[in-house]
């Protein structure tokens, strides 16, 4: 079924680029010869502060008419906000019209090293929330722009409170809208035992807050005697965690768009998961 | 929870974060989680230092192979736990594993491993550690055969034919055992190294049995 057959049921997606991508990404959009493409409304990039998108492609951008979603890179909301890298990030979306900005809670760089896969993720305490949303609100004051946080990847927990909680309360105290990572939310929440991964929540109160949900696969594998649910985008998104989207997207506002986060994975798997997507939105 | 700060300019709201980072790097400091969950804790250390064990073996392919069959961990947990330290100089992980190993590398074990190090680090960077002052005739050659960046360097035994042992070892899914019955001739090398073109190659100096290779 075509997303014009059946408008109605299905939420805006988004399809996640980096700047490498993006050109092709929009050239194929332009050429109308990909089904998915076709069906997709925002892009959500994933830029660092020292990119630049360059004229001709700015303008690519454009003619695709996609929403913009810019996903930052590397700022550590959680701990000593760099005010160059935000500069950096204001600057290079001078002329985006971008919707809102996001990035993953916790911390990406130590002195000037980018920790990349050996981030942290927030501690879970008040405190935490507290400087988080600090830092939030200087983000949104320098960017001029909503910013978005998201739930990170991460297998381990620090702190007391539940990773859903520390995300509301965030959301609450900075009044910005949160980014819904399923894979990393499932996945943190089968590592830590914190809570059931159950999205049924319905007692939640930041599902109002949130703006976006992301969709990609991660791999099952086990360490030190313990399984492990690690975020990998190019995975297969496989039926539970469909399943466990499909029964999250009523708590959501009709709004909140879904963004196939599946950088790596082949046009063909993306296009699978996007069916299945649609298929279970229009079946319910 | 302890409390270690790593560097004295570590802001307040980043020290509880550093504390945690450091015992992520450092296999040797207790987790500084509550005891309930110190074994997540552990299993997530692991899986950072698989991490950092596979760009070590895209680095150092064979000193990899060769210290991990005959002394475990003892080489990724060591290059590991100087990353800390290098927090204000490396900008990406890869730079700060690679400065980590080169800092790390003479507390390796044995000569062989030593050795061996040195021919891989040499092979993949202009950075050799240890070179030797080329002669004028050295420098001519290298220089003749079209090579930049060039370095001698010294070896105490004979890299290549260790270095071709080891790789046999390394295609046939060879043991740990194998590893160990690995015997270096101990016939001292001087070798040149270079690049040519995007690719770094060495030259057998002394003694001249050996024709020129191109880098694994």
């Amino acid at each position: 079924m075509t997303r014009r057959a059946c408008t109605r049921f299905v939420r805006d997606f988004a399809i996640a680029a980096t700047l490498d991508t993006l050109e092709g990404l929009c050239r194929r959009r332009l050429k109308g010869d990909d089904a998915v493409l076709g069906e997709i409304q925002a892009v959500n990039l994933g830029l660092a502060a020292h990119e630049r998108l360059t004229p001709k492609l700015r303008g690519l951008l454009r003619e695709t008419g996609w929403r913009v979603i810019v996903h930052m890179i590397d700022l550590n909301l959680s701990g000593h906000l760099d005010m160059a890298i935000l500069a950096g990030l204001k600057k290079a979306t001078r002329d985006l019209d971008v919707e809102w900005f996001e990035e993953d809670l916790g911390i990406w760089t130590w002195g000037r090293l980018a920790l990349g896969v050996h981030h942290l993720p927030p501690f879970l305490d008040q405190d935490s929330v507290r400087d988080t949303a600090a830092n939030i609100r200087t983000c949104s004051d320098v960017l001029e722009r909503p910013l978005c946080v998201e739930n990170p990847p991460t297998y381990f927990a620090l702190g007391d409170m539940e990773m859903w909680e520390y995300m509301a309360c965030v959301a609450e105290e900075a009044d910005c809208g949160l980014v819904l990572d399923t894979g990393h939310m499932i996945g943190f929440d089968i590592c830590t035992g914190q809570a059931s991964s159950q999205p049924q929540r319905k007692a939640w109160r930041g599902w109002s807050r949130v703006r976006e949900l992301h969709v990609s696969g991660f791999q099952s594998v086990q360490l030190a005697g313990l399984p492990v649910w690690i975020d990998h985008h190019p995975e297969p998104v496989r039926e539970p965690q469909i399943d466990w989207i499909l029964q999250t997207l009523p708590c959501l506002a009709p709004s909140a768009l879904i963004c196939l986060e599946m950088d790596g994975a082949s046009p063909a798997a993306i296009a699978d998961t996007h069916a299945r997507l649609i298929h279970g939105m229009v079946s319910a | 929870m302890t409390s270690t700060t790593t560097t004295p300019a570590c802001p307040p709201v980043m020290q509880r974060y550093a504390a945690v980072l450091e015992a992520l790097f450092d296999a040797s400091l207790p987790p500084p989680v509550p005891p309930e969950r110190q074994a997540r804790f552990i299993a997530e250390r692991e899986r950072r230092l698989l991490n950092i064990g596979r760009t070590m073996a895209r680095c150092w392919p064979l000193t990899f192979l060769y210290e991990q069959a005959l002394h475990g961990r003892a080489f990724v947990e060591g290059t590991a736990a100087q990353i800390p330290g290098l927090i204000e100089t490396a900008t990406t992980m890869t730079q700060a594993i690679d400065e980590a190993a080169r800092r790390w590398q003479s507390r390796l074990h044995g000569r062989t491993s030593r050795e061996l190090f040195r021919l891989e680090q040499s092979l993949r960077s202009p950075c050799a550690l240890d070179p030797a002052a080329a002669t004028r005739t050295e420098k001519a050659r290298l220089a003749a055969m079209g090579l930049i960046e060039t370095q001698v360097l010294d070896f105490g035994i004979d890299v290549i034919a260790l270095a071709q042992a080891l790789d046999f070892l390394s295609r046939n899914a060879a043991a740990p055992s194998h590893y160990a019955g690995v015997v270096p001739d101990p016939r001292p090398m001087r070798l040149g190294f270079g690049r040519l073109a995007e690719r770094r190659m060495l030259v057998v100096l002394r003694p001249t049995r050996h024709r020129q290779k191109a880098a694994p």
